[in-house]
């Protein structure tokens, strides 16, 4: 992990502000054939990895043919000197759960975060490369962030609703967009709790206050408020990880129903829960995009054999 | 995160640095013997338990000690004040008979007379007239219109049914050790109160010879009287009993053994032993001065003031004229002989004539001289203005008792001669005094509710201002106290009463043996009552040191002298005794409330959005350097700053105050220009420049205060043509520019919602698709539409409050500019709070979970939106905490009011005026506030009440921040 941060500082150009590309990204790109000798070995590439080699996604066919939400193309980013993601490249299907795997501090969530450049908030971080949501580019000083926030909703690991009501709760994006029309905000805020489940169990303390109610119920409220806004692509992270399992049995099962509506990218911890709710799976690893596939081949049939170990469970 | 990566990816090179913990631990619970191990965690223990031990004694013994010391200071200053409240007490010390004992003939100029060897014959002779006189009150009660000739003893001053007891006046020595009395037929007879000297006779000698009858007034302080006679003349006198200190030697042998404060009876008076060991003799001494020629009609009532040495005095002669004659006495330097000169003026009373003649009326003369009272049993009373002593003037005529029936039998002025006590025969007790008109009038003008009768004449009008407790039977006699405003009352059926003047209040109450009227006498030092009804003597202790305090007097409007109507007031001292003392908190808890709400004024709109602002907007290497710089500001001692207010600040606001309060308008209008242009800037710059954003603000911050310096005098130019001084003193001009200034916060406000509500939503939905810098255009017009619209909505509201209503901001939030005023202290007191309030207030936005910040931010909010909606409610509590706690700060602030506040203590809320809060007035006048005095004790009270406030504002921040911080558990 050191090494490669090492590395990516010194590959860095020595820009100051975030948003400036890095061309030289591919100056020490490793030879070919010392991957393919690597192959061999089960966890050679991993070692590789670790080493801060670079090596190539394994991505399936199947995902080449999709139509896409978001297109990522070869994205680095940088916490300060320390590089948390490596040249991604991948696409995220239209109307299908994405699930993001793989060990902890491996990225997963700095990728997310830069879906809604959250990660703004940050001192110092820089990126390169592309992603674009529905055909626009989402990276550079002229995008607009709040109007890209606004595209895509996010629910994160901890519970996090406003200490205020229920109703203010779901209602609060369109709030701030300044709409006060009641039947408006009624509607909007039956319509996203019944799509995330919890409707029939609050429909009569709309007016209570949302912290009083449990981990679970806070959680589907999260993501009632993320969807009251009807965003492009709905970000999940971890967001089972802070529950207990009936709480998560609900939530898996609310994630599976909203794949007919919404985009879903979830990042998650839990091998059974990818294999669950997702269509897709993408492995990573310090910062790297290991293998993506449908999530039966990943879970079943893996091109790689550092996937199999991972997903097996021999490591991670 | 660390140790995930170890678990999961044994291969990293990132090896977790082993500190001492983990080689500790490792220890622990290595395989090391069991021994050892063993030992070593009962060493731990031990250790642990006596550190447990150590910590919590020390913690306990703080925490106790805390609520100990807060619980002592409550203790301590509820101890000093409660005093206060106390009842006080009248007991009963002896009571022996007295011996009536009357001396042969005594010269009337004669000061000293020998011998107390007079007969039975005289004893009898002498109980004989107070039968004489019951009876001559009852025949007088039922056949008053047939009593032709009217009696003449010392009807000024006494009652006739106060002549039940053997005389007409009574007075005590300075040291209650004997008292003279004057009775009837012009005889001054000294009585012994203590030791061996208790009822017995002492001396006697005569005021005027036997056969005279004429009227007299008598003066306790200065012990000098005048005379009145029939044929015209009159005499002044001067009869005291003087005390001189010699040798114990030279005293009674029995003497020098004795305890000190012995009194024994010695030649024609007593002696006492002094606590020097000295013998001090008290003896009766008369002096008459030779008569003076006043008019040719007899004296019927005369009474005297003295103002310095020079005696005034109004006399009434039975012809119906009213004399007012200042007395001037000259020295001939040749011959030694003493000239009386009078001047003075008459006014004949042609209306009263017939009155005058069938019932000889009382007259008194107020200790300022600028009243007589001519005053009859049936109530009439006659106001003459004598300011101008060469033409006295009839000022009204009222009646005392009004509707009610009844006869005025006691009629003495409280001391300084200003409040007139009245006792009736139905027990009632009044007390009256002349209210100034202008006085008056300034009050009324002050409110519409005062209801407007005009009485006739200049100098004001006798009112009835206070009404005591009544009593049982017929008022017998007043005594007052001669160094505060007690006065005891004894009524005809033997109760005697000790009133406070002011207070209306019932001192204390104490029955008599005898159910008759007593002749009552209040020592001068206000310790011993003597009460003489026929043949006995009563003496009675005065334990009231706190008379006149009362929750109503302290907390309720009271009706001093001289003013219109009850007010609350603070005075508490004077040069003289005479002075009332005034001992309203009010005006020192408004005072302090004053200066909190205007601190606040000027603290909170600065602090807090200071707070949110550096919390959540500015860069975080600025936020740590505003921070300190606050932080800084906190420890700028207050006297510091009260002495920049005072000397520096104070001066400065009053030459430029146009400026100081263009000031408060500008900073804030280009502070938010600024912002506007920077949203201006393309986000690719705004990256590049957030760290420079402060400053730019800042620079906006000092251009407002030089665009204030030229907009400050051009409005005041144009709204107060005069000058805002000129406007503000003279009470002249229209007050739509005054309410326009003060209505400009609320109009902002109201022009920002209306901007927001009537064109920015509109426009948001037509020009969705516009640029961001179209956008910022289109803002920084629609703020500056806005400020034009709060101006003129302000005007507009000014013009209706005072052109349509009539109202004017002077005499309420406005008027009168004195230096050292409400605003200078806010600014400065504001400047010295601010530290805290931001302080707390930074903590408690900073306490906001970063991840509802997330939450917010996520679903596309921007910061602002994120703040207003999401940081600042869930802070509400914590912001409410920190205002709270800035309100106690200001409320206990001592120094900077102190010096800047100019301690006059009005209540009034006129930010251009002073004021004195409870702090400030204990800091100074506790230094010569005498120890466990009235005085001394309401000081210990108003910080009391001082501690109950802060204590109050600060348990409801504490409440409310234990809320705050239970709710910041559950996010
Ligand atoms: N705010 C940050 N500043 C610096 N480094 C960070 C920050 N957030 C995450 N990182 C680092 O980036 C890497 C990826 O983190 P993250 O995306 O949170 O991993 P995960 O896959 O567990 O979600 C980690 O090594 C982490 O230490
Ligand atoms: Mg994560």
């Amino acid at each position: 992990m050191r090494n490669a941060s090492a590395s990516a500082s010194e590959d860095s150009r020595q820009g100051l502000s975030g948003w400036q590309a890095v061309d030289n990204r591919h100056a020490r790109l490793p030879q070919s054939q010392d991957v393919v000798r690597n192959l061999e070995d089960g966890a050679s590439r991993l070692k590789a990895v670790a080493r801060g080699e670079w090596i190539p996604s394994e991505v399936h066919e199947e995902l080449k043919h999709q139509d896409c939400v978001l297109e990522i193309e070869s994205f680095s980013f940088w916490y300060g000197n320390k590089q948390a993601l490596f040249d991604i490249s991948m696409v995220i299907p239209r109307g299908k759960v994405t699930a993001l795997i793989g060990p902890s501090g491996c990225g997963k969530s700095t990728l997310l975060r830069c879906i809604n450049r959250m990660n703004d908030l940050i001192e110092g971080i820089r990126v390169s490369g592309d992603m674009r949501l529905n055909g626009r580019s989402i990276v550079g000083p002229s995008v607009d962030v709040i109007e890209l926030r606004k595209r895509t909703g996010m629910v994160f690991q901890k519970p996090n609703p406003f200490p205020m009501s229920i109703f203010e709760n779901v209602v609060y994006p369109l709030r701030i967009d300044g709409v006060s029309n009641r039947q408006v905000l009624n509607d909007v805020c039956q319509q996203s709790l019944r799509s995330a489940a919890l409707w029939d169990e609050v429909k009569d303390r709309l007016r209570e206050n949302a912290l009083r109610l449990s981990g679970g119920q806070q959680q589907r409220l999260c993501i009632a408020r993320a969807i009251a806004g009807s965003p492009d692509i709905l970000l999940l992270d971890e967001p089972c990880s802070a529950l207990d399992p009936l709480a998560t049995n609900k939530i898996e099962e609310l994630i599976y129903s909203l794949r007919e509506e919404f985009t879903v990218v979830i990042v998650t911890h839990n091998m059974q829960q990818a294999a669950r709710v997702s269509d897709y799976t993408a492995l990573f690893y310090l910062g790297r995009l290991i293998e993506y596939g449908p999530t039966t081949a990943i879970f079943s049939k893996p091109h790689l054999a550092e996937t199999e170990s991972y997903v097996t469970g021999r490591f991670g | 995160m660390h140790s995930g990566d170890k678990e999961t990816v044994p291969t990293t090179g990132a090896v977790e640095n082993s500190g001492p913990a983990t080689t500790l631990n490792r220890s622990v619970t290595g395989n090391s013997s069991q021994q050892r191990s063993a030992r070593r965690v009962l060493r731990n223990r031990l250790w642990v338990r006596f550190a447990d031990g150590l910590a919590r004694l020390f913690i306990t013994t703080g925490g106790v000690g805390t609520i100990v010391a807060v619980t002592g200071v409550f203790v301590f200053l509820t101890w000093v004040a409660i005093p206060l409240f106390r009842e006080g007490t009248l007991a009963l010390v002896s009571e022996v008979p007295l011996e009536l004992q009357a001396t042969s003939e005594a010269p009337v100029a004669g000061g000293e007379s020998g011998g107390a060897n007079a007969g039975d014959e005289q004893i009898e002779k002498q109980s004989d007239e107070i039968q004489q006189g019951k009876t001559n009150r009852s025949a007088n009660g039922s056949q008053a219109s047939q009593d032709s000739e009217p009696d003449r003893r010392g009807v000024s001053e006494t009652s006739r049914l106060a002549e039940q007891s053997p005389a007409s006046l009574m007075v005590v020595s300075e040291y209650g050790t004997c008292f003279w009395t004057l009775s009837g037929d012009g005889r001054v007879s000294l009585y012994g109160i203590q030791g061996d000297a208790q009822g017995h006779f002492l001396h006697s000698t005569r005021l005027w010879e036997e056969g005279e009858s004429p009227c007299w007034a008598f003066d306790e302080r200065s012990g000098r009287g005048v005379l009145g006679y029939e044929n015209g003349k009159i005499r002044f006198f001067s009869l005291q009993i003087a005390a001189s200190i010699s040798e114990l030697s030279q005293g009674p042998p029995s003497i020098a053994s004795a305890p000190a404060d012995t009194v024994v009876r010695f030649a024609d008076g007593v002696a006492q032993k002094t606590a020097e060991g000295q013998l001090r003799v008290e003896r009766l001494e008369l002096e008459v001065s030779p008569p003076n020629d006043l008019s040719q009609s007899p004296i019927i009532a005369i009474d005297l003031s003295l103002r310095g040495e020079d005696p005034t005095f109004a006399a009434m002669t039975a012809d119906g004229t009213l004399y007012v004659e200042s007395v001037r006495k000259t020295t001939n330097l040749l011959t030694g002989e003493e000239n009386v000169s009078l001047t003075g003026g008459s006014i004949v009373l042609e209306n009263y004539r017939e009155k005058i003649r069938k019932e000889r009326p009382r007259v008194l003369l107020t200790g300022a001289l600028d009243n007589v009272f001519v005053l009859w049993r049936d109530g009439q009373l006659l106001r003459f203005d004598v300011r101008n002593v060469s033409s006295p003037q009839l000022a009204e005529e009222i009646s005392l008792l009004g509707e009610q029936v009844g006869a005025v039998t006691v009629a003495r002025f409280l001391i300084g001669k200003t409040t007139l006590l009245v006792g009736d025969d139905r027990g009632r007790i009044s007390g009256w005094f002349t209210v100034k008109r202008s006085a008056e009038k300034a009050a009324k003008a002050g409110s519409e509710t005062a209801p407007s009768e005009t009485g006739d004449g200049g100098g004001g009008r006798l009112l009835l201002a206070h009404t005591y407790p009544q009593g049982n039977a017929a008022v017998a006699d007043i005594s007052v106290s001669q160094r505060s405003r007690v006065f005891a009352v004894s009524h005809a059926d033997g109760t005697v009463r000790l009133l406070h003047g002011t207070a209306e209040q019932l001192v204390a109450q104490t029955q008599l043996s005898l159910d008759r009227g007593a002749r009552l006498s209040l020592t001068p030092k206000e310790d011993l009552l003597v009460a003489i009804q026929p043949e006995k003597l009563s003496v009675l202790r005065v334990n009231a040191p706190h008379s006149g305090i009362t929750l109503q007097t302290v907390f309720g409007k009271v009706w001093y002298e001289g003013m219109p109507r009850p007010e609350f007031v603070w005075q508490s001292s004077s040069g003289t005794d005479e002075f009332e003392p005034k001992y309203s908190l009010i005006p020192l808890i408004f005072g302090t409330l004053k200066a909190t709400f205007f601190a606040m004024l000027f603290a909170i709109p600065v602090a807090l959005p200071a707070a949110v602002y550096s919390s959540e907007f500015v860069h975080p290497v600025w936020r740590s350097r505003v921070k300190a710089t606050i932080e800084l500001m906190a420890g700028l001692p207050s006297v510091v700053l009260g002495f920049i207010a005072a000397l520096v600040l104070a001066p400065w606001i009053e030459s430029r105050l146009s400026f100081v309060l263009a000031v408060l308008f500008c900073v804030p209008v280009t502070c938010l220009i600024g912002g506007h242009l920077w949203s201006f800037l393309s986000r690719y710059w705004v990256v590049r420049l957030e760290r420079f954003r402060f400053g730019f603000v800042t620079l906006f911050a000092i251009l407002g205060v030089v665009s204030a310096s030229w907009l400050g005098p051009w409005a005041e130019k144009l709204l107060f043509p005069d000058g805002f001084r000129q406007w503000l003193d003279s009470g002249k001009g229209s007050g739509t520019a005054g309410w326009m200034i003060i209505l400009l916060p609320a109009s902002s406000l109201l022009a920002v919602w209306l901007i927001s509500r009537a064109v920015m939503r509109p426009l948001g939905s037509v020009w969705a698709q516009r640029s961001s810098t179209f956008w910022a255009g289109v803002r920084l017009i629609a703020f500056l539409a806005g400020a034009i619209l709060a101006v003129l909505l302000a005007w507009c509201a000014g013009w209706f409050l005072a052109t349509v209503l009539g109202l004017d901001p002077r005499g309420s939030l406005m008027g009168t500019y004195i230096q050292r005023n409400a605003f200078v202290v806010g600014l400065v007191m504001g400047f010295a709070i601010i530290p805290i309030i931001y302080t707390i207030a930074e903590d408690a936005i900073s306490a906001v979970p970063g991840h509802l910040r997330a939450a917010s931010l996520g679903c596309g909010a921007t910061p602002w939106q994120t703040a207003v909606r999401v940081v600042i409610p869930t802070a509400t509590s914590g912001l409410f905490s920190a205002i709270m706690i800035g309100l106690g700060r200001a409320a206990g602030e001592t120094m900077i009011v102190l010096m800047a506040a100019g301690n006059t203590p009005i209540l009034e809320w006129n930010i251009f005026n002073g004021f004195r809060t409870l702090s400030a007035n204990i800091a100074v006048e506790l230094p010569e506030a005498v120890q466990n005095s009235i005085h001394y004790r309401m000081l210990f009270l108003a910080a009391l009440s001082l501690f109950v406030i802060t204590f109050i504002v600060n348990t409801a921040a504490e409440t409310v921040r234990l809320r705050f911080r239970k709710r910041a558990a559950q996010l």
